[in-house]
């Protein structure tokens, strides 16, 4: 991602900003602006349809930014490495390409996203703020088979539809979207890798029943 | 969680990451045409296909940056709504992160450190010398003269104080407590859309300080719509010299103070 951007502005205005302080706020629009719609942008012009729509679908991104308070923009921590100008590109890129999908009539995506779902972002939260996505992006590359690594291209990253992806790929439309269940759960899963996280387990009572019965074991074979 | 939210971002990051995004980047900041980024692309071809050509002209209407009016008209449709939203989710500004109980412990050491340091610097800092200006109060409020007086019958007078646009504007500053020191003012006039302006005034500053600003709305290049009157009030060697000091000063600064007051300008009384 470049680095062209100005310094960002001082967590003292930005509290201020979007704790709703209308002065503060405007200087943080006038300085996140260029970058909203850049990041926004990228997702669109690719569409011939969505080009006249683009200052809507920034107004969009901004409106689910500042929504319940700002509370997207409120996960941002200024105290780690992740500007707040790059976090604000890649949140208003992920909304903007959800957006550019709902218009595109691209049904495969949840129109309706809960906010309330976001206040368990974090895994992708700590992805973010320890800049790890170059990283992921490599693992994407050097561990994904090619039809993922084309499903991901064509898919999250041009924002096909999903079924011409899959038509591309030879793949049934339920096929399609199985496998793009499961292409999100092994980033989910070598996201958490790369964080030292341990993989969560399809069958997690299982494992914790053979763990109490390996202690058993070891507790007779013990008084034995 | 969501279980495509880090994909979802991660696609982000690569779109971002593509050579050509730096170039799209730099347009939309404003410190490249869009012609000279189509013509760095292109390079050495000389021709395109159609798509290619289509891809190119769409780009450059994206990243082009938007039209000053555009820009106002969008910051102020976003502030009004967030004024809607307004208290209904107050108590979503309180965001814990997750990643930052760790730290707490470390935060409450160093607070308390800060602390001690605060007390001892008090304690053991000597008796300020005679004639050095006084702790600035930093409690200013404003008031407004010579509004229209527009109200009629039994209609409540209205919330802004609204003045004409060829009228004049009395301003008073009024200290919370008394201030004797070199004081002075900068005003700025703001109109919701994130760009504010300096304005020069002369300003009459009474003992006590007490300061009185006698002016007229053409004087402050006011038209007719509502405005924002922001004044910064202190010791005169730390007043904010732009707009961009002020907002960001405001909150730390001992030297001055900083007031507001809407007004709306109508036509012609």
């Amino acid at each position: 991602m470049s680095n062209l951007e100005p310094p960002d502005l001082p967590p003292s205005v930005v509290a201020r900003a979007l704790d709703g302080e209308e002065t503060a706020f405007a200087l943080f629009y006038r300085r996140y602006d260029p970058t909203v719609r850049w990041a926004v942008g990228l997702r669109v012009y690719r569409w011939p349809r969505l080009v006249p729509l683009f200052d809507d679908i920034v107004q969009e991104v901004w409106c689910e930014l500042t929504r319940r308070g700002c509370k997207r923009l409120r996960y941002h921590d200024a105290e780690r490495r992740l500007p707040l100008w790059r976090y604000v590109a890649l949140v208003s890129g992920r909304l903007g390409w959800r957006i550019a999908k709902r218009h595109l009539g691209h049904q495969e995506v949840e129109l309706v996203e809960a906010l309330e779902e976001d206040d368990d972002w974090g895994v992708v939260m700590r992805i973010m703020h320890a800049d790890l996505l170059d990283r992921l992006a490599q693992a994407v590359h050097g561990e994904l088979d090619e039809t993922d690594r084309e499903l991901f291209e064509e898919y999250f990253v041009r924002g096909e539809m999903l079924k011409d992806v899959g038509a591309r790929l030879g793949l049934k439309e339920n096929a399609t979207y199985k496998r793009k269940e499961r292409l999100q759960r092994k980033l989910q899963t070598l996201a958490e890798r790369l964080l030292g996280k341990p993989p969560r387990t399809e069958h997690p009572d299982l494992v914790a029943l053979a763990l109490v019965l390996v202690a058993t074991l070891v507790e007779h074979g013990g008084g034995a | 969680m969501s279980k495509d939210q880090v994909i979802q971002v991660l696609g982000a990051h690569v779109v971002m990451a593509e050579p050509t995004a730096e170039l799209w980047h730099r347009v939309a900041l404003g410190e490249l045409q869009a012609n000279e980024a189509a013509a760095r692309l292109l390079g050495a071809r000389q021709e395109l296909s159609e798509d290619e050509q289509s891809v190119l002209d769409r780009a450059k209407m994206v990243f082009v940056p938007p039209s000053e009016e555009l820009r106002r008209a969008q910051l102020a449709a976003l502030l009004s709504r967030r004024a809607a939203e307004g208290e209904d989710h107050a108590e979503d500004r309180a965001v814990v992160l997750p990643m930052r109980s760790p730290r707490i412990r470390r935060w409450m050491v160093g607070l308390l450190g800060a602390a001690a340091s605060v007390a001892l610097t008090v304690w053991l800092l000597p008796a300020r010398p005679e004639g050095h200006p006084r702790v600035f109060s930093g409690a200013y409020t404003i008031e407004l003269e010579k509004a229209a007086d527009t109200v009629r019958g039994a209609e409540p007078r209205p919330e802004v104080p609204m003045y004409p646009v060829d009228g004049k504007i009395g301003i008073r500053l009024v200290p919370e407590e008394e201030v004797d020191g070199p004081l002075g003012v900068v005003a700025f006039v703001w109109d919701q859309s994130g760009s504010a302006r300096r304005v020069e005034l002369e300003a009459t500053i009474h003992e006590h300080g007490v300061v009185e600003i006698d002016t007229t709305v053409q004087a402050l290049g006011l038209t007719v719509g509502e405005w924002e009157l922001v004044l910064a009030v202190g010791w005169v060697r730390a007043l904010p010299d732009t707009w961009e000091e002020l907002v960001t000063e405001e909150a730390d600064s001992t030297d001055f103070d900083v007031v507001r007051a809407r007004v709306r300008v109508v036509s012609r009384s």
